[in-house]
Formats: structure tokens, sequence, C-alpha cells
């Protein structure tokens, strides 16, 4: 039967060629930009390189204090006290670590020419926390930290940039802003968007300019890194941190901001993302961020699908005739619903093999003009599932209508033509 | 012959519905696209009034609060001491075309406007090329005054003072706040080429030294910036200096407000393309399918022309319908005055909507109903 069904898929679908190429390009760019940005979305959120431990990790990257007289409230990253004091102290993390997020300063190569780069501190468990390709070197270590050597790991790039391309940079000085440092390390590259981890220069935090041992500030410029070895361990991380956040002491005042109360919380990636967006101080807005991707991708599929029901409607009255003989020999309003949706699924997986063709060539695009430095775009096996399930709510959005006309459709009046 | 047409429309009504509603949100989207375009056409249009050229921004960060007006100072010194600096001022990290903005409202009487806080000082007119419209720059003997004294924009001064001058008047902050109006300055571009300029107020910079904006002499050659930056590092104990230029931080910002509407244009041409392929596969099916009516219309005396016109005229009276329902909910936005655009410019978008929608429905019809003008009535009706 399903067989049938197919035949008369293609035959109808060669009747009418120039609907069939409507039909297939409305399908088929439609998902094509759908699958792009499911691969976007992929690259941001999935664990992958460096952050290829990214499922085992908590993330404490914002210090929430808010007066709830005046209404004020002041947002920034942890400090290095809050680290010190108290994460370093929990005893559920298996390992715990941290690293600014990445800012930007101008170095000026030996050549003289300016080099626009990202920096970041981080300690020494950092590198023990992510998985980064060494192409030659080591990172730092503890033992590093401890004697205050000025030693940095640079990515691939700059290292072409200071030094010239694949010269072997480990022991070279790099100069930033009449500071030498050794280089001590260089990885690959990572790009931008996971900004955690990615950097183009990585120095130990306690070379930084501020004065750490004085400093007795909650808020600072560090993203705390908390590793579990399963789900429980990462269950018992929020529940421990979470008895600590009442504990915080209130230390940065003054006569018109006086905090009374800490929202700071271990996240994982995603509800450490849409807490930034979407959430306000007491839930991470997961189910605002995730209604607002399923509303854009509705609101996006909605004209190209108005736009298919009503070239599958003028379809249907084509086949009349057809349809009509069906049903004088007794075939069920059901069957035919049935067979219509079977064909109308079927030409949208038609159109997701030409727009997987398409995405494929707009990703390679994409990841080679350096659009994002560094991006790693792909097609693996979770965006080809979600562009199926597209390409089926498609079939079945502008599939049930038509269907549901055609099953109406009277005998007489379907014979008649 | 338009109420045969209706009449012949309400026949197929529930196709044809489906056909309005892709009209519908087709004019939706042309709206929604020409409207921003216009908008950041018309703002792009607007004079820069700001010269970034051999501009630089020096940013500064000394980790330390209480050794601010030495260290501004020193840099004064050392500055002055550079042939390469035509001219320098010192401002607060909201310059113009950086990522940082600070925001206050501002009030005069009943009036309200929430404005841009700029920290300067009067050395950056010739600095940024600014021009000053009425009154002066802050002198010493203002510092005795009860009141601050301020500078404002055009802007401003037009939105609270109307054609008033602004001059000597008191502008509020808060009950205990009050500023004194000494001079006017013309509205410039501060946030990217593609953003009017929003109304702005200008206070002393006083010991503040976030930033050094630097006007450049001409041909200064690259090494200049590696010992600028080396020399101001060098003046005090864990400085950070950053040069940034600020042609080039105008350009990001350009960029990051054009790459949205590059996606949003990419996404909609290819939704309208759709639409009109659509509407184009339709009107061929449609036409196939009214065969018998175009023989019967030719064998009765109908010629050529007259059928290509019906045809047209039937999607376009369609899309009339939808365009009419659609200007309903698209008005709705200056009446409403939803954002911050002027009528002028949401009206422009609407008419470039329907200009656009126009031309679609003309171009995709006139192929299909050219078509069906070539029926020969004696084929037609053999089929029959």
């Amino acid at each position: 039967m399903f067989y049938n069904y197919l035949k008369i898929t293609f035959a109808v679908l060669k009747r009418r060629k120039l609907l069939t190429f409507i039909s297939l390009f409305g399908v088929s760019f439609t998902l094509t930009i759908l699958i792009v940005t499911v691969s976007f979305y992929d690259h941001v959120f999935s664990a992958k390189y460096p952050d290829l431990k990214r499922n085992q990790m908590l993330y404490i990257s914002r210090v929430v204090s808010k007066d709830s007289k005046s209404g004020g409230t002041n947002t920034s990253p942890s400090g290095y006290y809050l680290i010190k004091e108290y994460v370093s102290k929990m005893k559920t993390p298996e390992k715990i670590g941290f690293a600014t997020q990445p800012s930007t300063i101008n170095i000026y190569n030996p050549g003289g020419n300016k080099l626009r780069v990202f920096y970041k501190y981080t300690d020494a468990n950092f590198w023990d926390l992510h998985e980064f390709d060494f192409k030659q070197g080591k990172p730092y270590g503890q033992q590093n930290l401890d004697n205050h050597e000025n030693v940095i790991v640079i990515n691939e790039k700059t290292r072409d940039d200071y030094f010239g391309k694949n010269v072997d940079a480990i022991g070279k000085t790099f100069e930033i802003i009449n500071e030498p440092y050794k280089v001590i390390g260089v990885v690959r590259g990572s790009p931008i968007t996971r900004f955690y981890s990615s950097s183009d220069i990585y120095i130990p935090y306690n070379l930084t300019k501020e004065n750490l041992s004085l400093n007795h500030r909650l808020h600072g410029s560090y993203t705390i890194f908390l590793k579990g070895n399963s789900k429980q361990d990462l269950i018992n991380i929020r529940k421990e941190f979470a008895d600590i956040v009442p504990k915080l002491p209130f230390t940065e005042y003054d006569h018109w901001f006086k905090p009374d109360k800490h929202y700071i919380f271990a996240d994982n990636y995603v509800e450490a993302f849409s807490r930034e967006l979407f959430g306000d101080t007491d839930t991470p807005g997961l189910i605002k961020f995730y209604l607002l991707l399923a509303f854009s991708a509705f609101i996006f599929m909605l004209l190209p699908a108005i736009n298919l029901i009503n070239i599958n409607i003028n379809r249907i009255m084509e086949r009349a005739s057809e349809i009509g003989i069906r049903k004088a020999f007794g075939a069920s309003a059901n069957t035919l619903v049935k067979q219509f949706l079977v064909e109308n699924i079927f030409v949208s997986l038609l159109g997701t093999l030409i727009a997987i063709a398409l995405s494929i060539i707009s990703i390679y695009y994409i990841n080679h003009t350096n659009l994002i430095a560094y991006s790693d775009l792909t097609i693996n096996w979770k965006v080809l599932t979600l562009a199926i399930i597209f390409s089926f709510a498609f079939g079945l959005i502008s599939g049930v209508y038509p269907a549901w006309r055609m099953s109406k459709m009277n005998i007489v009046e379907a014979l008649k033509y | 012959m338009i109420n045969h047409l209706f009449k012949l429309i309400w026949k197929k009504k529930r196709a044809n519905f489906l056909m309005m509603l892709e009209f519908f949100i087709s004019f939706m989207i042309l709206f929604a696209v020409w409207t921003i375009c216009t908008y950041y056409f018309r703002n792009f249009k607007q004079p820069d009034g700001i010269t970034a050229d051999r501009v630089w921004a020096v940013f500064t960060d000394f980790h330390s609060d209480t050794l601010r007006k030495e260290a501004k100072e020193l840099i004064n010194q050392r500055l002055i001491g550079f042939k390469e600096i035509e001219s320098f001022s010192f401002s607060n990290s909201n310059i113009p075309f950086s990522f940082s903005n600070a925001n206050r409202d501002f009030s005069y009487q009943k009036l309200k406007k929430s404005s841009e806080f700029m920290h300067f000082d009067p050395s950056i007119e010739k600095v940024l090329g600014l021009q000053l419209v009425a009154g002066r720059w802050y002198e010493e003997g203002d510092k005795t005054n009860k009141n601050k004294p301020i500078l404002i924009n055009r802007n401003l001064s037009e939105a609270l003072f109307k054609s008033e001058s602004p001059l000597g008047k008191l502008l509020e902050e808060d009950d205990s706040t009050r500023y004194r109006i000494i001079g006017v300055l013309e509205n410039f571009k501060f946030k990217s080429d593609f953003e009017k300029p929003a109304a702005c107020v200008f206070i002393p910079t006083e010991d503040r030294t976030d930033v050094v904006i630097i006007k450049l002499r001409e041909d200064v050659n690259k090494q200049f910036e590696v010992k600028l930056t080396k020399e101001l590092t060098s003046l005090g104990n864990n400085w950070e200096i950053e040069v940034q230029h600020m042609d080039e931080m105008k350009k990001n910002k350009n960029q990051l407000m054009l790459v949205p509407i590059l996606i949003l244009f990419i996404i909609s041409t290819f939704l309208i393309i759709n639409v009109a392929l659509g509407i184009f596969g339709i009107l061929f099916q449609v036409i196939n399918q009214r065969k018998e009516e175009i023989g019967i219309r030719r064998a009765v005396g109908a010629n050529q022309q007259g059928i290509l016109t019906q045809f047209i005229i039937e999607t376009v009276i369609i899309a009339t319908l939808s365009i009419i329902l659609g200007i309903f909910f698209a008005i709705q936005f200056p009446l409403l005055n939803v954002f911050d655009v002027e009528t002028s410019t949401y009206i422009l978008g609407i008419l470039l909507a329907v200009i656009s929608i126009y031309l679609i429905v003309v171009v995709c019809a006139f192929l299909p109903s050219k078509l069906a003008s070539k029926i020969y009535p004696a084929l037609a009706l053999h089929e029959e």
C-alpha cells in the first residue's frame, strides 16, 4: 500500500513540474535556514572543543546583589574573594577552576604591527577542566603560579601573527605593553562563541595588576567552573553552593545602595546563558528561552507553510477525478487523508534532502570565510534528527488542511470533471 | 465589471482566503523591512557632525582611585610634549562609538527626556570637530555657581524648549540636583552612522581620566602608537593603556548595526520569493481549471486584452483587500507611537510595501494571464 502511495506521489510530482519545483524550493529553503540555525545552536551549546567536559560542569558566571528597598541591583562576574573564601572550600566538586571572560587588548609585534587580541586570566586547574589541543609546549601549572613566573599560553593565530607562521614559539619572549612574558604553550584556537574558555592569550591569574589580597569583594571578573563526575555530583554541588549563598557577607555598599540579598547560582551551560538573557533573579528563564526559539521557528515556517497549503489545495482540485473514483469504489475519508499526508511528508523529506545539501554548502561557507574565527559548525546526527522532525512538522502543517478538504469532496462533484 | 469580479472572487472565497492571508503576511514583513531600511537610510543621510579621522581614544586603567588628579596632570604634561598630537581632551568612558552608555532622565517644567550623559571639556570641540550653536563652554568662574553648568545638544533643546532659547534655564535631574544650561551643541552621531543623534547632556570632566581623546596631526607614522602606549604606561605603577582608533570603532559599530539588517534582508527576500513563486504557480493552475470559463468568455466576444486584464485585476483586488487589512495594522505603529520613529518613516515604509506587493502581483500574474488570453475558445470548449 505504502509503496503504491509513493508511486502515485512520483507520478503527481512528474505531472506538474512547475508546481513541483515551487513546492520543493519552498520546503528546501525553509529547512536550509532552519538547519543552519540549529547547527549554530549546536555550535554554541554542545560540548565541543575545548569545552568537551561541559556536561560535567557547573558555572558560577554572575553575582547579583539586590537592594530590595531601593530596587537597585549590582550584577557582575564573581570576585576572587568569593572563590578563595567560599567556593574553594566546597567539598562536593571534584575540581574547581576559574577564569576571566575574554577582554581585548592591543599588542604590537616585533615588526611594530598592531594586533588586537583577546586575553584571559586563568588558574592552573582551568587546563584540566578543558581539553585544549597543545600544538607546542604545555600549560602552566600550580608550580608556575606559585613562583609568579611570567608565562603565557597563546593560540596558533596569535603565534603566527606575532612570531611568524609555524615558528617554534616555546621559550620566546612575548611582550604585552612593556611587560615581557615567556611563551610556554601554543594551543589550537577555539571560536569566541565559547567565551568561558576561548581566548587568544591565557595569563596566570596572579599576574593580574589588581591587588587580589586587599580585595574583599564578591563582585569581580571571574567565571567559576565546578566539575563533578556524575549527575548526582552536579545535584550535590548545586545544593552545597545554594547553602553557601545565604551566608555570604554584604561588603559593597554606599549611602544609596545597601544590598540585602545575593542571587548567585551554580548553573549548567544553557541555564547560565539563558539566565543572562531572559532570567530574573530566581529562575534561569529556560522556559522563556525555549519558547522564544520555538515561537521564532513557528513564525518563520508560517508563510512558507501557507504557501505550500495553497499549492497543495490547487493540486487536489486537479486530482478531483482520481479522488472521486477512489471514493466511489469505497475508500474512506480516513484512507484518503492518510494517503495525502504520506504524499506530502514524502515531498517534505525530498525537500529535506535538498536542504541538507544546501546546508552543507552554507555551513562550509560560514566555516571558511572567517565570519567567526575558528567556527566549527557541523551537521551531526543531532542536527539531522531535528531537521527531520522539522520536515515532518512542516509536512503535517501544510498537508492536514488540504487533505481534510480533499476527503470532504463530494463524489458527484468530483466526478463531474 | 468590478462588481462581477467581486462575485467571482467571492465564489472561490476559500481558495482566495489563503492567497489573501499570504499577501497579508507578506505585506507585514515588507512593511517591517522597508520601515527599518527607511529609518536607517534617513539617519545615514543626516550630517555626521563629528570627525573620527585621525582621532584616537586612549583608554586608561590605573587600578586605584586615589591618584586621579595627579595622574591627569602627569598625562596632560606628557601629551603636550608630543609634537605628533594636534589636540587632546579628557573624557569619561562614555565617548562616541564606544560600547558603554550612560542614560539619565532630565526634565524642564513638566517635560521629561531620557538623555545620554557625556563628560566633555571645552577642548573636545577641536578634537572631534563639534559645533557650538548657541551660548558658550564652561569657564573657570562657573565652578563657584550653585547650579553646575552644562551644555546640551540641539536635539534635547528642541525636545524640552521647543523654539525657546534654553540658555540660562535650569535643567532638573531630580529634586535636589539642578544644572544651568550655558550652551547648545549641534547634533552629532555618537552610536553609529545609522542611529539618529539622541538627546545629550554634557558636563565638565573634572578629574575623570577614563579616556583621553587625541587628534593627531597629518602623516603620523604607525610607530607612534607603540611609542605613545609605552610612554604613557611607564608614567605610573600598574597602569594599563589601550589605544583605539575612532574610525575603526565607528566601523565596528556600523557593522554591528548592519549584520542583523543583512540577515533580516536575506530571510525576508527568501520569504517573498517563496510567496511570489507560489502565487505564480497557483495562478497557472487556476487558469488551467478555468479554461472553459475563458473559452465561453472568448466565444461571446471578450478579446485577448480583456481576458488579460480580467485575471490581473482579479489578483490585484485580492491583493488590495489584504493590503487594506495590512495598513490597518501597520498604521497602529505611528498611532500608538510604539517606537521612537517619525510618522513619515512609517508612511514611507507602508508606501514602499504597497508598491512592492503590487509589483509582485503584476509580475506574477502577468505570464499566467497572458497564457489565459491565448486560449482558443474552440479548443477550450472542445474539452467539455
